[in-house]
């Protein structure tokens, strides 16, 4: 599912990109930790509640893992409201994989080190905001407590 | 006669169940000591007091026991008593004296409410705050229901998730590690049962589905299959034949996802028990038997006869009164009135009929020789704490029990059976167990010599504190 999201935002990302050369622009640097050294992060980025619970990402990275630290860079994207979430696919089959009673067995993490409940974290704990200019975001995959 | 009492005759009356004895609690509180907070660091080894008999010789070893030892933070406490945080502790017994020690098991929960000062999580009983990060059982995993030894570490049972690993002799928590990265967070019952060659089984229940667990002596993973079962019952404690696994199915059962998991359990008295024997070597071959509705969380153990019929032993109540009530309110006030369970032997004849042996005596905690797991045997000793304070040893195959009652002031938990060294025979062995000496405030260690179990402890020492009652233990060999 997530690969089909992936793919969809590599359409999106270049249908859009021409449109957000705009004024108020951001970039943002997304920096990982506490990672193993192994297979890949599949991140997304949010831009609105709605597209949050659809799962309707505006933006996504397939990042190979090699070191306990990682990052994604976005560039020329508005100022405003974000979310990210994201999964370390540590035997790199492009899945979340989970237990037999459907519980993950691999990390995930979401922006602000949100940490959901019985569920993924709502929009409300992982929104951050993007504003003009440089911003820098931190994650801690696999251990945030 | 209160409500819970006529509640009480009425369900055992309509579903032609278990009667029960009367259970008269004192008006005070007697669980309240049991349930105080332990001390954070835990107990340093210290010496315990010999307080009656002597030492027996050849008994050296560790009893390691373990239960809920934490309840309350200065705003709030958990709801239920199967939800304090695992506390260890290790009574070792060499050269006739005794050193006590404890110490929580160092889990996520446990450090996270710590760092905090209040209950954050929910439980099984226990509410928890909205939107508690919990993002696997293993979150919330208290680690707190009984101890056993694998592969040379000691490993904190719970029974929603991951065994928690310690160091037998520190109990330090080594942490949990997954029997393999696919399997990890799956429930593990606080109820593994051993082969005498050393193999493990164990189940862990999610819904109508289970996993069957095999490991090795060495506690690595030999197989784990997931199989359904049916039906969301409570399974707490199961039991295994040479040839049989037997999970019993009782009317208490998970049908509403709500907030403490307690509450979406809904007693069915007008419902069977239902008994799922599987073959060991194909869970699709299987049976299932029917009893009349009965409460129960403990089973002794299971054996088969040469015909084929299979028995096992368990302490069944009328209803689920216990674990929906009186666990909670423990924590809070007053403990209320709650049905005792009875001892009994449900006999699976293999023409499919099932019926029960009644034993007469009523307890909890039944407790065998382990060395005759999944073979057959005489004996079960259980604890009662409820009227009087009595330890009973049931003899199922000449139908007499014989039974040791303590002094007024005592709550007494499990028993072991220890072997003693050399010896094979069921009652050539020592029960070994612990009270919370209510009047004296302490915690005291026992040793009956079970062939003489009426002639009262061989052996007492004494603590000079009360630690929190607990739930179930293990024996290691010196």
């Amino acid at each position: 599912m997530l690969r089909t999201a992936l793919l969809a935002l590599a359409v999106i990302g270049a249908a859009s990109a021409p449109t957000l050369a705009q004024a108020d622009t951001a970039s943002v640097r997304i920096e990982l930790t506490g990672l193993q050294p192994q297979g890949q992060v599949l991140l997304q980025v949010f831009n609105s509640e709605e597209g949050y619970r659809g799962g309707n990402a505006i933006a996504g990275r397939q990042i190979p893992i090699t070191g306990p630290t990682a990052s994604a860079e976005f560039n020329d994207v508005p100022t405003g409201q974000y979310a990210v979430r994201l999964f370390h696919d540590l035997n790199g089959n492009g899945e979340l994989d989970t237990n037999p009673f459907g519980i993950p067995t691999e990390p995930f993490a979401f922006s602000n080190n949100a940490r959901g409940s019985f569920g993924p974290a709502s929009w409300q704990q992982a929104v951050f905001t993007l504003n003009a200019g440089e911003n820098v975001h931190q994650i801690a995959v696999g251990g945030a407590q | 006669m209160n409500a819970s009492r006529r509640e009480l005759l009425a369900g055992a009356a309509a579903a032609g169940a278990l009667a029960a004895a009367p259970a008269a609690f004192a008006s005070e509180n007697p669980w309240g000591l049991g349930v105080e907070n332990a001390p954070a660091e835990g107990y340093a080894p210290a010496t315990m007091r010999l307080v009656e008999g002597r030492a027996p010789r050849g008994l050296a070893g560790s009893l390691y026991r373990n239960g809920p030892g934490w309840f309350r933070y200065p705003s709030s406490s958990t709801g239920h008593w199967f939800d304090g945080d695992g506390f260890i502790q290790r009574f070792a017994i060499e050269d006739g004296r005794v050193r006590h020690s404890g110490k929580f098991a160092d889990t996520l929960k446990r450090r996270v409410e710590m760092q905090r000062q209040q209950i954050i999580f929910p439980g099984f009983g226990t509410r928890g705050q909205p939107r508690a990060p919990v993002e696997s059982p293993d979150d919330i995993n208290a680690a707190n229901t009984s101890v056993m030894m694998a592969g040379g570490e000691l490993w904190a049972l719970w029974e929603g998730g991951s065994p928690t690993r310690m160091n037998p002799d520190t109990l330090e928590t080594i942490g949990i590690r997954p029997f393999r990265q696919d399997l990890a967070s799956m429930p593990f019952t606080a109820h593994p049962k051993v082969e005498p060659n050393g193999r493990i089984w164990n189940i862990g229940a999610y819904g109508p589905r289970v996993i069957i667990w095999r490991l090795a002596a060495d506690g690595t993973l030999e197989d784990a299959q997931v199989i359904d079962i049916g039906q969301a019952s409570y399974l707490h404690d199961w039991a295994v034949t040479e040839r049989y696994l037997i999970i019993p199915l009782q009317p208490w059962v998970h049908d509403r996802m709500t907030a403490p998991m307690v509450d979406g359990y809904t007693w069915h008295g007008d419902r069977p028990f239902r008994i799922l024997v599987l073959d060991k070597n194909d869970y699709t071959n299987r049976r299932t038997y029917e009893l009349p509705a009965m409460f129960y969380f403990h089973t002794g153990d299971a054996w088969e006869d040469s015909d084929g019929t299979i028995r096992f032993d368990l302490c069944a109540s009328a209803n689920a009164h216990f674990v929906t009530e009186q666990a909670r309110s423990m924590i809070q006030t007053d403990s209320g009135e709650t049905p005792s369970a009875e001892l009994v032997l449900a006999v699976l004849h293999a023409d499919g009929r099932a019926e029960l042996q009644r034993s007469g005596q009523f307890g909890e905690f039944p407790q065998t020789d382990r060395r005759r797991q999944g073979l057959a045997r005489d004996l079960v000793v259980i604890a009662n704490d409820r009227e009087v304070s009595t330890l009973s040893l049931m003899n199922w195959r000449t139908g007499a029990s014989e039974s040791y009652t303590f002094g007024p002031g005592q709550m007494v938990q499990e028993h072991l059976f220890v072997p003693k060294p050399g010896a094979s025979a069921e009652r050539d062995a020592w029960l070994v167990g612990v009270t919370l000496n209510t009047e004296a405030r302490a915690t005291e260690l026992h040793v009956f010599d079970a062939a003489r179990l009426s002639d009262g402890p061989v052996a007492t020492w004494r603590s000079r504190y009360a630690a929190p009652l607990g739930f179930h233990g293990t024996w290691r060999s010196a």
